[in-house]
């Protein structure tokens, strides 16, 4: 009797698809789509929580990280994909909430002021900017939008980040926020005005 | 306003951080990117934002996180299969006492009350009468002040005998 192919693996495609399957089979308590899930999410979520939250709060990311990817699990049977809703727009309510959440508590952790000698090297490597001068002028950049971008209230912020960063249409926005598209639209404007503000005087000085 | 420029996508199909964006900082970019953003050109946010760069994940983060979502997991079924089992048994004694209640208000409503203390006996046996008449008398005769002194006989000579005790 020949041997018959038992599972058989998904092609990998794009977003929409690619969840549909593989949370499908999560929910069934497959452990290795729940691999999968958390391989294609624990980039955009740790971002989302580095960028939302800030600097102060870069050593608990990853522990942050991991609470939320625990609510998700628990609350995978309760996620519909035929309601229309994307895995990934549900997760950054997981992600919207739980950073709202660890805001409201207040505890802000010890971190160090400067980057100091066991940190984790920046990702990726900046290995097109040889030039000292210019990597510094990078970094210095980036530290003027980090300012600008903590500046921001926290739901402006929620909303650039979700936009600008992580490419959300603004149906999704909305839907991880709980408001409308027209308030998502509002809040968006008023981030990159503040945002525009804060960095054009940095921006015309140059580097 | 214009719209984003949606981000690369990776072989996954997801789309990868756009921190590879390492173009170096020149004033060149500087005044372009700051024109682009006072024209609200996507692509403008885009370019200055790859410039923000994060901490990249631990190697093992992801190992480690599924060992916490699977250690999460064999946690919560027993503690599942035991809440499920209080509930069923909160239920079954929810279900019992709502029995309990309802048959004892079945029987006040079908058994009044004529009045407190009164009791009667359709029916009395002549014996349990004559017994109850004599018990009274001797109780009197006495001047003792017992149960039986205060029994009242109102229908003596009918079948239905009522006691009522003061």
């Amino acid at each position: 009797m020949p041997f018959q192919s038992v599972g058989r693996r998904p092609r990998q495609r794009k977003l929409t698809d690619l969840h549909v399957e593989t949370v499908q089979r999560a929910q069934a308590g497959d452990q290795l789509a729940c691999r999968a899930l958390v391989e294609s999410m624990h980039r955009p979520v740790l971002a989302t929580i580095h960028r939302f939250l800030g600097r102060r709060y870069a050593p608990d990311a990853e522990d942050i990280a991991q609470e939320i990817f625990l609510k998700v699990f628990r609350s995978l049977h309760r996620f519909e994909p035929e309601r229309g809703v994307r895995f990934s727009t549900w997760v950054y309510t997981f992600v919207r909430n739980h950073c709202f959440d660890v805001l409201k508590k207040r505890t802000v952790p010890t971190a160090p002021m400067h980057a100091g000698e066991g940190e984790r090297p920046l990702d990726p490597p900046d290995t097109h900017t040889a030039r000292p001068d210019a990597r510094l002028a990078n970094d210095e950049l980036g530290d003027k939008i980090e300012a600008a971008l903590q500046a921001l209230n926290e739901q402006q912020r929620m909303v650039f980040i979700l936009r600008e960063y992580e490419g959300l249409d603004y149906n999704s926005i909305a839907e991880v926020l709980g408001v409308s598209e027209g308030t998502v639209k509002s809040r968006l404007h008023r981030a990159k005005e503040a945002m525009r503000d804060r960095l054009a005087p940095f921006l015309r000085a140059g580097a | 306003m214009s719209e984003p420029v949606p981000p690369p996508t990776d072989d996954s199909g997801w789309p990868e951080l756009r921190d590879h964006d390492t173009e170096p900082v020149s004033a060149h970019f500087l005044d372009e990117t700051l024109a682009a953003i006072d024209r609200d050109e996507g692509v403008a946010w885009s370019r200055l934002l790859a410039r923000h760069l994060v901490p990249a994940p631990s190697a093992d983060f992801v190992d480690r996180t599924c060992a916490r979502v699977v250690a999460d997991s064999v946690r919560a079924a027993p503690l599942g299969g035991r809440r499920t089992a209080l509930r069923r048994a909160w239920l079954s004694l929810a279900a019992a006492a709502g029995l309990l209640v309802a048959g004892a208000l079945a029987w006040r409503f079908t058994h009044p009350a004529e009045g407190p203390g009164a009791r009667v006996w359709a029916d009395a046996h002549p014996v349990a009468r004559s017994f109850a008449l004599a018990a009274r008398e001797t109780s009197r005769a006495t001047g003792g002040d017992s149960f039986f002194s205060r029994v009242r006989f109102d229908d003596i000579d009918g079948l239905s005998l009522l006691a009522s005790a003061k």
